[in-house]
């Protein structure tokens, strides 16, 4: 048990970026009630078609995590259940906002103009259908989403594919249909809103876009190798807010304060942080798990990244033939894939010392395991994220046995 | 008792007899996934196409033995998760070929996760695979690439079967199957006729076997059904329309049907479906395929939601139904979003309707569930009452 229970230190610069989400949101319902148009979509969609378009959006997925952190995700899944909806999943909760305006959280979304909505699954876009109903605007529909990888294989090292080699991870055939149906959203988008896309803004944004996510990279990097780590992971996911406006001076200024603040940090030297024994990666898309507090503190072991910290490379991409919007229809149809490989390519980029995964308890060795720890890697599985007992005895057991 | 009826109750209790004895006969045999496959083609390839069916007294140890420790872990509904156990078990280990169709997610995920089973555990039997890919979207640039898709599996059927399917072969298995589906509509309307000659559990198997055996087989005994149908007993009771998730096995319709009241229509795949999406002989056979290829919808889902909504509300009021109960599978994703909006249209026509939500796939204790609906049933003359229940909560 490690005797120093320092916890660690908030950034500035994240503290500013948390703040400029809320300014920003109440700036665009002020600029939605001078009859300027807003949007709301799925992530990592159309985000930087509508940048382009200089059409403030929010995305789905941010606004349910809004909703979550403001303590309200239980009361807007009992209103979908009882206007006879399911009240799960999560993405659906912001439906459930409009129909209990009075409850939602920062005083809810301003009147969007549009609601773009794909079939990531069945559900997402029907969710997008009876938002775009309920508050009185038309849906635009796209096929797919970048978790539906359904007839291509990926290669091992597919993430090394993602910047030039883009074509190689995506169904041609998906990618043709997503370019055409690109095309009509652009179309529709420009005649909704009677301004035309430029090729020259839209190339722009996704090369800013490059760059924000390749100071990201910087910034990781610096993170990764220092010992002990300077930034916490609750401070590396809140970063992530900034990815949702995407290729905009705004998010690589935030960025870019970020990533000063964070070479100060390293500057300053290693004793600003608090120590850490072990060195965990935690391979999920989830947030700062409930446990860590409980982990950090009893074992000095230290979380010091998630999957989340290894998708700057997977945003960023190179333009071909001119066409942005045909690169952004590849990567609207994969971002990436949970998989073990990938999760090697993580621990060893953040020298750690052990991995925690999410499994359903199988009774059989998951390919999770056997992959990552045939890298060397120690590898734990728990059942959820939680803090409780179960949890904590599972993680009191991992470190005795496979890290003191 | 009609001896035509008991064959193809046979055949749905035995679906795999037929694909054996094909098998036997040195056939070949193309499972396939949902309703909106086109059989035609596969039928005109030479093969026997059998529709794969999930069971909920399937154990889902090969599950969790070969696939959930290949992914990060995903709530499967039921019946998906069956169907991929059977594939995994050697239930259907005479399948040569398997299509599997970009339908609801649980569904897609079959192929990768089968893909992938194989990859790690290569003693497990498993047929050669086939994504067919499918845009959800009614729109032009969507047609075209159902039509593309439609044209790879037609070249991917001839080199299986090493052939060439000729337009005329083609149009032939095309206007076999129309009939076909002329037959089983007829048969449909044994159930919507006024009193109803068959039971919903009936029509299930009907429905349900008219995909695991020769389709000219089938259509025969349908024929013979047919003309022994003023010989089968009028029903009488509460006239039910069941909406929500499909129904693969028998059990929800035994469970209604013993209160009393007979399933005279249905709105999910299992079901009068398998009457619906006659192909036009107009066109040449495989733009005609194309075309309905590209407009019968996947698991359900068209876009936008009202044309789900209208079909299944149209469905009840053409079988002059008494009453609805939606039945939506723990896990469900495609059917839950539009029932609210289905109840409320039925509503409008005077139809009552029980909002079942969060239904377990194996039942394993149904006489909670069957007091409900016998109280259901028993109410139902007061006309646009809803009753909602879930096992998440009451709520009304």
């Amino acid at each position: 048990m490690t005797a120093e229970p320092a916890r660690p230190r908030r950034l500035k610069s994240v503290d500013a970026i948390r703040a400029h989400q809320r300014a920003w949101l109440a700036e665009t319902r002020e600029r939605a009630l001078r009859g300027e148009p807003f949007a709301i979509c799925n992530s990592d969609e159309c985000e930087e078609i509508l940048t382009a378009l200089d059409v403030p959006m929010v995305v789905i997925n941010y606004w349910s995590a809004v909703i979550a952190r403001e303590g309200k995700t239980r009361h807007f899944a009992d209103v979908l259940r009882a206007h006879g909806y399911p009240a799960a999943p999560s993405h659906a909760l912001g439906f459930g906002t409009t129909l209990d305006p009075e409850n939602a959280p920062w005083g809810g979304l301003p009147q969007p103009a549009i609601i773009v909505g794909s079939t990531r699954d069945e559900g997402y876009l029907r969710v997008a259908e009876l938002w775009a109903r309920q508050v009185g605007c038309p849906v635009f529909p796209l096929d797919f989403n970048f978790v539906g990888q359904f007839s291509v294989t990926l290669p091992p090292d597919w993430w090394t594919r993602m910047r030039d080699d883009w074509e190689s991870v995506v169904d041609p055939h998906r990618l043709a249909l997503r370019h055409e149906q690109l095309k009509g959203l652009v179309a529709y988008l420009e005649l909704l809103l009677g301004r035309p896309l430029s090729l020259a803004r839209l190339r722009e944004v996704v090369e800013q876009r490059n760059r924000q996510m390749d100071l990201w990279i910087e910034a990781r990097d610096l993170i990764a190798h220092a010992r002990p780590c300077p930034v916490s992971l609750r401070d590396q996911l809140a970063l992530y807010q900034v990815t949702w406006q995407r290729g905009t001076e705004t998010s690589y200024r935030l960025l870019h304060d970020y990533y000063e603040e964070v070479k100060a940090l390293l500057a300053d030297g290693a004793e600003a942080a608090p120590p850490e024994r072990y060195r965990i990666l935690m391979a999920t898309t989830g947030p700062d798990p409930a446990f860590h507090a409980y982990l950090r503190e009893r074992h000095g072991a230290v979380i010091v990244t998630n999957n989340y910290m290894a998708i700057a490379e997977l945003y960023a991409g190179t333009i071909h033939d001119d066409d942005p919007l045909r690169l952004l229809a590849a990567r609207q149809l994969f971002l990436f894939e949970k998989e073990p490989h990938w999760y090697v390519m993580q621990a060893r980029q953040w020298g750690v010392d052990a991995v925690i995964g999410l499994e359903a308890p199988s009774g059989y060795p998951s390919e999770y395991r056997q992959v990552i720890e045939a890298a060397g890697f120690p590898y734990l599985a728990l059942p959820r994220d939680a803090d409780d007992p179960e949890v904590r005895a599972m993680l009191d057991a991992f470190v005795a046995t496979r890290l003191a | 008792m009609s001896t035509a009826l008991e064959r193809l109750r046979e055949q749905y209790r035995h679906p795999d007899r037929a694909a054996r004895a094909w098998k036997a006969n040195g056939g070949k045999v193309v499972g396939y996934l949902c309703d909106n496959v086109p059989d035609e083609l596969i039928g005109a390839a030479g093969f026997l196409p059998v529709r794969v069916s999930g069971d909920p007294a399937t154990s889902l140890e090969p599950v969790r033995r070969y696939v959930d420790g290949l992914f990060q872990p995903t709530r499967r509904i039921g019946f998906a998760e069956s169907m991929l156990s059977r594939l995994l078990d050697g239930t259907y280990e005479y399948l040569d070929y398997l299509i599997v169709p970009h339908n609801r997610h649980a569904i897609q995920a079959i192929y990768q996760e089968l893909l992938r089973a194989r990859g790690a555990f290569p003693e497990l039997k498993l047929p050669e695979l086939y994504p067919l890919d499918r845009s959800w979207l009614p729109f032009y640039a969507s047609e075209v690439f159902n039509r593309d898709r439609l044209l790879d599996l037609h070249r991917t059927l001839e080199t299986w079967s090493d052939r060439t399917i000729s337009d005329e072969s083609l149009s032939e298995a095309i206007s076999a199957r129309n009939e076909h589906r002329i037959l089983l509509a007829r048969v449909a309307a044994l159930r919507t006729a006024d009193p109803p000659r068959l039971s919903g559990v009936d029509a299930l198997h009907v429905f349900g076997s008219s995909t695991t055996m020769p389709r000219a087989a089938h259509a025969e005994l349908l024929r013979a059904l047919l003309a022994e149908a003023d010989t089968l007993p009028a029903r009488t009771g509460p006239r039910v329309f069941v909406g929500g998730s499909p129904h693969d096995n028998p059990t929800f319709y035994e469970i209604v049907e013993s209160c009393g009241a007979t399933v005279v229509a249905e709105d999910h795949c299992w079901g009068s479906r398998a009457a619906d999406w006659t192909i036009r002989t107009d066109l040449p056979p495989l733009q005609a395929l194309a075309a309905r290829f590209h407009q019968q919808p996947a698991c359900s889902i068209a876009f936008p939601m009202h044309v789900t909504v209208e079909r299944c509300v149209r469905r009840a009021a053409l079988a002059q139904v008494d009453a609805a109960i939606f039945f939506v599978l723990e896990h469900e994703t495609a059917q839950v979003w539009e029932t609210p909006d289905e109840i409320a249209a039925l509503a409008e026509r005077g139809i009552p309707s029980l909002h079942l939500s969060e239904q377990p796939y194996r039942m394993a204790e149904p006489d909670g569930l069957r007091a409900r609906i016998s109280a259901f049933l028993a109410s139902a003359g007061k006309a646009g009452s809803v009753s909602t229940s879930g096992r998440a909560g009451e709520l009304t």
